[in-house]
């Protein structure tokens, strides 16, 4: 198995076990005021190994039945070498980045600005 | 006699166009700025239109699963939906595919943006009055129409995002009471997610949408132009005299720009914000789903609505079960949609003997009601939006999210009636002082 | 231009009009080489999107600034086209009142039959849509495809499960759950009950499942609700294991999957 396999099958893996609590491209999430999953783009493979099979304090564990020690190699190639990389070639996905409620804010922000100039320029009279 | 001039009369011999068209190029066009809105929705319309051809020409609406053999490696070897695939190949392998994907979003989004501020424009101003009311409600209509197209088509590429926008999709359907069972299956034609919604949803988006926002358009158009464009009272201007550029040259010259500009702008939105990444968000799985999963801004207001009504509103009653995703996504669009079409005969109710002139617009400042109304309006569905973001803000502002949710409730139901009472006092007190000055000047108006 | 039309204003051509179209021109031909290098080069979407913009700023400029040179743009006062007054009514069928109720009839017969292909759509049955997999005695199995022991669900986990039969049935999903403390072993339904979404984030230390979309939690103990805006709790798989100490369901869940429907 070359190393474009692994990198997919780590990827296939990373969306269905990691990616709820962690974003698509490892940002990190938000679960409640003391919960935060952290990023973990390019976090190195033997820690990742350890928090996987051992959980946090609000991360649950993976056994090996539910990602076998293969795949989880597998899954720590991935996040170590491509996660959140140019070479994934995706942008940002995540709370901390650049998506569609960012843009929504600006838009909304904007139309609000342009609708109270409008309004003001109304009342002022003037054509 | 020139070849040009020969065609024209042999195409004037068979078509009749040169009296009506030089009747056409004489005709008057008032030149507010704002009247330029509705035009950029046309053009955004056009690019829709334009750009979402050369993308159904690479799209396939099956989530059949085919194997991707393309070079992005985190996808190397797998099995993906077809859909997915090929919006995948797509935004990664065709030269000018991702432009296009781009420009079709954001011409999409300048057309939903733009047809918001022309509406606002629409209603501030009161063009919405007698005899232009079914000009008003084939706006809306639009308008709606807009919405759905524009949701159907981020659920297209099937990818995370949209298939579960799909999911809420049927809950929505069958939250509404009695029928939502059969309206669910009717839609699906299967349990979620089935093999025909998928192409159902790409008919809608690619011919039913668009076949019928060309026709409202049309009808709207014919509408405009019949009725004659209405301008803002002025020395010239009144229900029978108006003034502007010609159509030709003055306005085929400004619209044709408008036309550059809008394609430029979306051009130039393209280049700059990223659009919904589908290799990041990855294939539907319906065993999952992720944090940060949130709809295109214009419908944050039903999102944010899911979010902030709570789950003790729910209950059931003579056989059917009223729950939240009927409230937030068929009632609050349907109190939306419904009030503004209602609202042409409440206008004309309140202000009943006020009026200028059929063809004579109003200044904000002169009908305190109706802008206090259109602002406080506006002013709830920003702050219902914001509830869509509601667990930003907590992990912002460190708190829980119960907080957030309960504090943008009130502010939405208690803001906006605050923001009506203060904006229609205000401009009411200014309009008082206006006539007692013009009162106590011997000239009259 | 009639009598009854006047000019109020005028703007005759000017010359650096013309100068700004040629600017236009050069501007537009010169984003299209770059966006063909683009385009021949890497290929980048945001670039070739810049020099897109390019050329319709350039044309815009071209056109708007090459009219100004070249026509006077004046605005003129004039009469409004106005639509006639509307005429006097015609009635079409004044005293053939049975000719319209005659076709009105026939017409919904018309209507009532083109029901009949839309029913071919989605039909009616409603059991359809909350079926799902699990029987008794329906081993569980993990994403992959692994069956599963009780052993292979640490303390403090969560894992997606599907039943033997029908691993691919969405309406079947469920999540196996490990409480830390109690140290017992529980199923739910992964559907939310708000909104179809699929409850996939697990807290350890609460033992809390959240469904990420609009933030409805669940205690994983009992499935019953902490915070909405679902108003259902998870409907829960009844556990146990056969005789090869795989786990398997011992019937289907305690209600109905899913959303409340209507």
């Amino acid at each position: 198995m070359g190393f474009a396999d692994a990198v997919s099958h780590g990827r296939a893996l990373y969306e269905t076990n990691c990616a709820p609590c962690h974003g698509p491209s490892g940002h990190g999430g938000y679960l409640g005021p003391h919960a935060r999953p952290p990023t973990i783009v390019g976090v190195d493979v033997a820690r990742l190994v350890h928090q996987v099979r051992h959980g946090g304090r609000a991360m649950p564990a993976f056994s090996s039945a539910a990602v076998p020690d293969p795949a989880l190699a597998d899954l720590a190639t991935y996040v170590h070498e491509t996660l959140g990389t140019p070479a994934e070639g995706a942008t940002h996905i995540g709370p901390r980045a650049v998506d569609p409620f960012v843009i929504g804010l600006i838009v909304w922000g904007a139309l609000a600005v342009l609708a109270l100039v409008l309004a003001v320029f109304f009342a002022e009279g003037r054509n | 006699m020139s070849p040009i001039a020969r065609l024209g009369d042999a195409l004037d011999d068979r078509l009749g166009f040169r009296a009506p068209l030089r009747r056409a190029l004489k005709r008057l066009f008032p030149s507010h700025w704002s009247f330029l809105l509705g035009e950029v929705t046309l053009f955004s319309f056009v690019a829709l239109v334009l750009s979402g051809t050369y993308l159904a020409l690479f799209y396939r609406p099956s989530i059949a699963p085919v194997v991707y053999h393309g070079s992005y490696a985190p996808f190397a070897g797998r099995s993906l939906p077809e859909a997915f695939d090929n919006v995948l190949v797509l935004s990664l392998h065709v030269p000018f595919g991702l432009v296009v994907r781009r420009f079709h979003h954001f011409a999409a989004h300048l057309f939903i943006g733009s047809l918001l501020l022309h509406a606002a424009r629409v209603y501030f101003s009161g063009a919405f009055r007698r005899p232009r009311e079914l000009t008003w409600w084939i706006g809306l209509g639009l308008f709606a129409l807009a919405l759905i197209n524009g949701y159907t088509g981020y659920c297209l590429p099937f990818d995370m995002r949209g298939g579960t926008a799909m999911r809420m999709m049927m809950a929505t359907l069958e939250s509404v009471p009695w029928f939502g069972g059969w309206l669910a299956t009717f839609v699906f034609g299967a349990p979620f997610p089935g093999p025909h919604i998928l192409g159902r949803l790409y008919i809608e988006h690619v011919f039913i949408g668009p076949a019928l926002i060309a026709v409202l358009l049309a009808a709207h158009l014919y509408l405009v132009v019949r009725l004659t464009h209405t301008d803002y009272p002025g020395p010239g201007r009144n229900s029978r005299q108006e003034i502007g550029g010609r159509m030709w040259p003055d306005q085929t010259a400004r619209t044709t720009t408008l036309a550059l500009l809008v394609f430029g702008a979306i051009a130039l939105l393209s280049a700059f914000f990223p659009v919904e990444a589908v290799q990041a968000y990855g294939p539907f799985q319906s065993f999952s789903s992720y944090e940060p999963l949130l709809p295109d801004w214009f419908l944050m207001w039903i999102e944010g609505a899911y979010r902030l009504l709570p789950g003790a509103l729910d209950f059931h009653l003579v056989g059917a079960n009223f729950t939240n995703p009927f409230y937030g996504a068929v009632l609050l669009p349907l109190v939306v949609f419904a009030g503004c079409a209602a609202y042409p005969f409440i206008d004309a109710r309140v202000y009943r003997g006020q009026f200028r002139g059929e063809h004579v617009l109003d200044h904000a400042s002169d009908r305190p009601f109706r802008t206090a109304f259109g602002l406080s309006g506006l002013l709830f569905l920003v702050l219902v939006s914001i509830g869509a973001i509601d667990d930003r803000i907590a992990e912002a502002a460190r708190t829980t999210i119960d907080r957030v949710d309960i504090a943008l409730g009130v502010l939405s139901l208690a803001l906006p009636p605050v923001v009506f009472l203060a904006v229609l006092l205000r401009l009411r007190a200014r309009r008082a002082r206006a006539a007692a000055a013009a009162v106590a000047r011997p000239s009259a108006r | 231009m009639t009598s009854d039309e006047h000019v109020v204003e005028s703007r005759p051509p000017r010359r650096a009009y013309g100068l700004g179209a040629s600017l236009g021109v050069a501007v537009a031909i010169g984003s299209a080489l770059w966006a063909y290098l683009e385009y021949a080069g890497r290929a980048d979407a945001s670039l070739l999107s810049l020099a897109l913009a390019g050329i319709f700023f350039g044309l815009a400029a071209a056109v708007l600034l090459g009219f100004r040179a070249t026509f006077t743009f004046s605005s003129v006062q004039g009469p409004r086209p106005l639509p006639p007054p509307p005429e006097a009514r015609v009635d079409l069928l004044e005293g053939r009142r049975g000719l319209v109720a005659l076709l009105a009839a026939a017409a919904s017969a018309l209507v009532a039959i083109v029901l009949l292909p839309l029913r071919s759509l989605g039909g009616w049955p409603r059991d359809t849509l909350r079926a799902t997999a699990w029987r008794r005695g329906m081993r569980l199995l993990a994403v992959d495809g692994v069956p599963l022991r009780p052993g292979d669900v640490p303390p403090g986990s969560a894992m997606p499960v599907v039943p033997a039969t029908s691993p691919g049935d969405p309406n079947s999903i469920a999540v196996l759950v490990r409480l830390r403390g109690s140290n017992e072993l529980r199923a739910y339904s992964r559907i939310c009950t708000h909104a179809g979404c699929a409850v996939c984030l697990f807290r350890a230390d609460l033992g809390q499942l959240i469904c990420p979309c609009h933030r409805s939690t669940f205690d994983a103990h009992d499935g019953h609700i902490v915070r909405g805006p679902a108003s259902q709790r998870l409907p829960r798989l009844p556990l146990a294991v056969d005789d090869q100490g795989l786990l398997v369901a011992d019937g289907d869940f305690d209600r109905p999957i899913g959303p409340r429907i209507g």
